[in-house]
């Protein structure tokens, strides 16, 4: 049981929180060891003092006394050598303080504590791959409610990849040693003072000095204002990754920082590919821009998601007729300039048709899914010029999608690299596609020959146009299924279901009873309770409870069981003998389960049953 | 056929030197011979101890180490009185070298007139009253004194077990310490300054805690300062980067600190290796005049020989005192 941190935030694996201590201590923390640190070392077990369970203040957090070994000590070793302190540390689990235990990466088994500190995690530098299996064996085998220190390591270039890798106590120990090693840390990694003709920098103490200044210095006075400066960076540092992980935008701003080196780089690749770490810590929705500028952001867990869930939960609406469009830049696409021309030219007869929108870096879009995170969101830089990997991400999910969905006619509005992926597709499948634009898609031309294709489908064939209101139940029908599963859309709107107010506020009713509205801003159904009782049946996103009637807020202590692939920010649905509860989830379904501390689901309606 | 890499007649190594003996610096000659090495090393071995890269293959005959020392003796100048002996090993182990043999090296060293002082390493566990009365009824004849030199390392019984795998305790040292004070044999004692796994802070209050604790029981502490030598687990931990020897500074500071809590004890350290990668090192800049330094203070005794010192890297050293326990595991700086 953890009552020491709670975790407040969360932006995929980056946390913000609080260690509770004498004071309140909120976390990304940057550690300036001393004696009066909130978090204290009881000391190495090899020194001749070490602090006594006695000597510590209550109020601080104590890191047990151990034997630290380096990184590469032979795993028997290590194991033999942390044996032989058991006694000692024994005597600490008497004591009601926060503790932080010593984990060395070779050591099999992690006794509970409050913070867990990632031993010679300076020797992991430039080791990536060690460092992320390291803090995934930590993180899979702890409480998610507990603090991660990486001491040693952070400096003002690596620390939002630490904060994004899930770290959440890091110290200024680097950017002080490096000062007082005549090295400038800026926030692209550290000059060596003397090359310096002037100081890149206007903090606090850079505007009071000079390089000349600076050198006149003893080698202590230097140090010490050096050193002030390189905290005062990653000071900044962790204010630009708080202010990230509020807006739910840090992995931008780690695409770009992990540049400055290979490493980091790397670290950031190695995170992608395990996706699972990631994944089931990442939002559902947000609803602020993503911007996809580099070529991870192909393999960020929104893009890998949001195809996967239309390839395996989505289903399209019946028609025999599928149009494939380009993106627009404008989102959604509907309001763009160049789909309400392409809107016009199909005219009434775009009610026999699916549309699917092929775009980058998401793969497809169905017209359906417009509206939801990230396709609404996301932003690219527009050249013109598709690199190799990004077409074959594409031309692989429009594959997928012919695949699982037959049609009699497929028309393409598209034209450069967007034709080259339909060809592509078209070759792999040995489908025809009509190509209907020729230059530009928005040109007269294009548009009349988009118009006269579709309407000669449509008059020479038996195909039925379908109501607005029916393409808007569509719609619902999509996301429901996107959001909750295949089969939430016949149960959240039903044949007879009716749907007011005009695109995109949506309001779902049955029997006169309102099931759900849709939020236009992210792309979610939000069922009501009497939409959430027409869920049930599904079983998903569904949370246990104790026997307890919640109201506001749902804390973690109180959650039984949930689901174990709801993010933070879906809706779910919150059960007990006695309740039923819509809200929105503020962690993963493992993670309401595993922690006793902070809030599980910010509840929007409970009924007693 | 494995071709043989050395001579058996000849010892390992021979050299001259200067050493503190009683108030005054005097001339020594030191030898090393060849035995057939320590039998702790074959047996589990000592974590950052290489020496037995220099024991013999095959078992020197009687006639091939009474030749090491004339070999050696060769060497010495007139007016030498230290004669200062290693085996790699143990010299009172009579596995390494016999007692027969012992006895006719003591006696040709006695032959020579100029030598006042032998001095022998051995572990504890040799010495005791059978081995040096054997020794003592010889060289009693000649009024040469006698000195074990045991490498204590440090008087933490749980660093000797976890870092340096000594397979002896304090008591051990102390017992062997008491037994010679009886005998009349005085006992230096070697401690090392940063075995693995410590951090330098941590190193340099074990050597301080180390010297306060043998200083009882020796009449010279001789501090040696970790380096990598060839075969060890240190190396194996240095080639990974899980190991950094000690800094200079802390040689320094250790050895200030505890002359003056000390001043009538004799404290030395021949820092081996010295500003090499390998070896204790500060900055590059001012290695070889800190070492320098070390050598002597060792000399002469005089405090001052270690205060004039100063250099651009003394206040990192200091910063790494204060801040490398809590790297928890790693060094911070090469």
């Amino acid at each position: 049981m953890t009552k020491y941190f709670e975790v407040t935030r969360r932006d995929a694996a980056a946390r913000l929180g609080k260690l509770l201590l004498d004071d309140h201590y909120p976390t990304p923390l940057i550690l300036h060891p001393e004696k009066d640190s909130p978090i204290v070392f009881a000391g190495s077990l090899w020194a001749r003092n070490i602090l006594s369970p006695e000597e510590v203040d209550p109020g601080k957090l104590v890191i047990l006394p151990g034997k630290p070994m380096p990184l590469h000590a032979r795993p028997e070793m290590v194991k033999e050598i942390y044996d032989s302190a058991k006694q000692e540390r024994q005597q600490w689990e008497k004591r009601d303080v926060a503790t932080g235990q010593l984990v060395h990466p070779a050591y099999p088994d992690i006794p509970h504590a409050d913070m867990y500190v990632i031993g010679a995690a300076r020797q992991m530098e430039n080791n990536p791959r060690m460092l992320l299996d390291t803090v995934i064996h930590i993180k899979n085998n702890t409480p998610p409610d507990t603090a991660l220190y990486a001491p040693a390591l952070a400096t003002p270039e690596n620390l939002c990849l630490l904060l994004y890798l899930g770290i959440d106590v890091v110290d200024d120990i680097i950017p002080t040693i490096k000062a007082y090693d005549g090295i400038y840390m800026m926030p692209d990694g550290g000059y060596r003072l003397s090359d310096l003709p002037v100081l890149p920098c206007s903090c606090s103490v850079c505007t009071n000095t000079s390089v000349e200044d600076l050198q006149e210095m003893n080698p202590q006075e230097r140090g010490k204002l050096v050193a002030g400066h390189n905290v005062n960076r990653l000071v900044e540092e962790k204010q630009i990754a708080v202010q990230r992980i509020r807006g739910g935008n840090l992995r931008e701003y780690v695409e770009g920082k992990c540049r400055s080196s290979p490493w980091l780089t790397a670290l950031l690749r190695f995170m992608d590919q395990e996706h699972v770490y990631l994944e089931q810590h990442t939002p559902t929705y947000r609803s602020v821009t993503m911007y996809a500028n580099t070529s991870e952001s192909l393999n960020r867990v929104e893009v890998k998601r949001f195809a996967g869930r239309v390839r395996s939960q989505y289903q399209a609406p019946a028609a025999n007729i599928l149009l494939l469009l380009p993106c627009s830049a404008r989102k959604p696409y509907s309001i763009s300039n160049s789909h309400q021309l392409f809107n016009r030219a199909t005219g009434r007869n775009r009610r026999a048709l699916n549309e699917v929108i092929i775009t980058s870096p998401l793969g497809i879009v169905p017209r359906e899914l417009e509206l939801v995170y990230p396709a609404a969101h996301y932003d690219i830089p527009v050249t013109g010029h598709w690199d190799l990997e990004e077409q074959s991400w594409v031309t692989g999910c429009l594959v997928d999608y012919l695949k699982n969905n037959k049609y009699s006619h497929i028309i393409a509005h598209v034209d450069g690299a967007y034709r080259d992926i339909c060809q592509s597709a078209a070759e792999t499948l040995g489908l025809d596609i009509t190509y209907t634009a020729q230059g530009s898609v928005t040109s007269a031309r294009s548009l009349g020959a988009l118009r006269s294709t579709v309407s000669g489908i449509v008059r020479d064939g038996e195909y039925i146009l379908r109501k607005t209101t029916e393409m808007a139940k569509n719609m619902l029908r999509g996301i429901a299924d996107y959001q909750f599963g295949r089969g939430a859309g016949w149960l959240l709107v039903p044949d007879g279901a009716s749907i007011k107010a005009p695109f995109p506020k949506y309001q779902v009713y049955d029997d006169k009873k309102q099931l759900a509205s849709l939020n236009p801003r992210t792309g979610t159904l939000i069922p009501t309770l009497e939409g959430a009782m027409r869920l049930l049946e599904l079983g998903t996103y569904q949370i246990q409870i104790d026997d307890f009637v919640p109201s506001g807020n749902l804390l973690a202590p109180g959650v039984v069981d949930a689901d174990v692939n709801i993010r933070p920010s879906d809706q779910v649905i919150v059960v007990s003998e006695r309740v039923l509860g819509v809200g929105r989830a503020l962690m993963g379904g493992s993670e309401m389960v595993r922690s006793t501390r902070g809030i599980a689901v910010d509840l929007r309606k409970v009924m007693e049953i | 056929m494995k071709k043989k890499r050395y001579s058996p007649g000849m010892p390992v190594a021979v050299w001259t030197g200067r050493d503190p003996q009683e108030g005054t610096a005097v001339d020594s000659l030191t030898v090393i011979f060849r035995t057939i090495g320590c039998y702790w090393s074959r047996k589990s071995g000592c974590t950052m101890c290489g020496y037995f890269n220099d024991a013999a293959d095959e078992p020197p005959s009687e006639d091939d180490l009474l030749s090491q020392l004339d070999r050696a003796l060769e060497k010495m100048g007139t007016g030498t009185s230290l004669l200062k002996i290693f085996t790699s090993g143990s010299f009172l182990d009579e596995r390494e070298v016999s007692k027969e043999v012992r006895n006719a090296m003591m006696e040709r060293i006695g032959k020579i007139g100029s030598i006042k002082k032998i001095m022998a390493e051995t572990r504890p566990e040799f010495v005791n009253e059978k081995i040096l009365g054997s020794i003592l009824d010889i060289l009693e004849k000649y009024d040469i004194k006698f000195e074990v030199a045991i490498g204590l390392e440090t008087s933490s019984d749980t660093i000797r077990k976890d870092c340096i795998n000594k397979g002896f305790t304090f008591n051990d040292f102390t017992r062997a310490s008491e037994i010679a004070s009886k005998m009349g044999v005085s006992t230096k004692a070697y401690l090392l300054l940063k075995p693995p796994f410590l951090s330098e802070k941590t190193a340099i209050e074990d050597a301080l805690a180390s010297i306060s604790d043998a200083a009882p029981y020796a009449t010279t502490i001789s501090l040696n300062l970790t380096n990598i030598q060839k075969g060890t687990l240190v190396e194996e931990l240095y080639d990974r980067r899980d190991y950094r020897p000690p800094w200079l500074w802390s040689a320094v500071f250790v050895l200030r600190t505890a002359k003056e809590k000390f001043p009538g004890l004799t404290l030395v350290s021949d820092p081996v290796a010295a500003g090499t990668k390998r070896g204790p090192h500060n900055c590059r800049e001012c290695d070889r005049d800190v070492a320098q330094a070390l050598r002597d203070f060792s000399i002469t005794q005089d405090i001052e020989a270690l205060s004039w010192l100063d250099c651009e890297c003394y206040s990192l050293w200091e910063k790494v005192v204060e801040l490398e326990d809590y790297a928890f595991g790693s060094f911070l700086v090469k």
